[in-house]
């Protein structure tokens, strides 16, 4: 197990856009993983309010969702996004940091299924939540 | 009947790339991302030019889901808010100081049809009438360059979209024509 938390770990923390947006994983095991994002003014979608860009937080949700199938005791070698449904349910409080809790609930022999909430101080009330479905690239059997 | 005599289409094109400079201008995650977007006449095409920061497999190297999440997003809420004052815009009536960036939190349905090559992509958006849904889709072009060498989007001679037309032909808008 702590190899594939391992792998998953180096290929989350190779992922550019994840490293530009500031993501961090917090915590990752069994398929699920819980990943944060400090707010930062340069993703804000609405100058009026300093509110973040609903596609920052999809960017999150969508790698929390990722790093979610790559610990997943199937071990992976890669995943990639085939389907991801966001409902957003308000504004994020502006100067709040993003946390993505992501669960990789099924998989088959070639695909994953996710879901993912993203919350911001008030874990109460959710700022969005995803189901997704992810690539799953099993690695080689050996000859 | 009597008609006012037509604006000059300097004047037209002016307030119409106004008030497009007013839409994206002041969204600080449009300018991170690099968006940008051509306007011939009322149609606007965004167009997301390569950018190392914004991969998500290197290994392919592939676009961000989130990244594309993103794009489609920001041309839905753009075109949105662009068919929704464009009447307004048209007969003057429009100040462009009023208008505020982009911002919007829709219900959204991304569809990935595969993994994107990293180097070039322009986003189609369709907006259906005010009060119906818009549909987003997203149109792909070969690889034309190399990962890791940002390029502009737009340039003669390069690659899958060479020019805003090929970009516009590649997402299946025809009848192209040189508009104001």
């Amino acid at each position: 197990m702590t190899d594939v938390t391992a792998l998953a770990r180096r290929f989350i923390e190779a992922i550019p856009h994840s490293r530009a947006l500031g993501m961090h994983l917090e915590s990752l095991g069994e398929g699920r993983v819980v990943m944060t994002m400090p707010y930062d003014s340069r993703f804000v979608g609405d100058p009026a309010t300093g509110v973040l860009h609903g596609g920052a937080v999809s960017a999150l949700m969508d790698t929390a969702s990722g790093a979610a199938v790559m610990c997943h005791p199937a071990a992976p070698v890669s995943t990639a996004t085939l389907d991801l449904r966001i409902d957003y349910f308000r504004p994020a409080t502006p100067g709040q940091t993003i946390t993505a809790r992501a669960e990789c609930y099924h998989v088959t022999r070639s695909v994953a299924f996710v879901r993912v909430t993203a919350t911001d101080d008030d874990e109460a009330r959710p700022v969005a939540a995803a189901t997704g479905a992810f690539t799953l690239d099993r690695p080689r059997a050996a000859p | 009947m009597t008609r006012g005599r037509p604006e000059p289409v300097q004047v037209v094109k002016q307030r119409r790339d106004a008030a497009l400079r007013a839409l994206l201008s002041g969204v600080p995650y449009i300018q991170y991302l690099g968006i940008q977007f051509d306007r011939r006449g009322d149609e606007l095409t965004a167009i997301l030019p390569f950018d190392e920061k914004l991969i998500g497999n290197p290994a392919l190297p592939a676009l961000h889901g989130g990244v594309t999440a993103a794009f489609l997003e920001v041309a839905a809420i753009i075109e949105l808010s662009w068919s929704l004052m464009w009447e307004e815009m048209e007969t003057g009536r429009l100040d462009p100081a009023t208008i505020r960036g982009g911002a919007a939190a829709p219900a959204e349905d991304h569809r990935f049809h595969r993994g994107l090559p990293a180097h070039r992509t322009a986003a189609r958006c369709l907006c259906a009438g005010k009060g119906e849904p818009v549909g987003a889709a997203l149109c792909v072009g070969p690889c034309g360059g190399v990962a890791g060498q940002p390029r502009p989007a737009v340039r003669a001679g390069d690659g899958a979209f060479p020019d805003a037309a090929r970009a516009r032909r590649a997402c299946g808008i025809g009848g192209w024509r040189d508009l104001p």
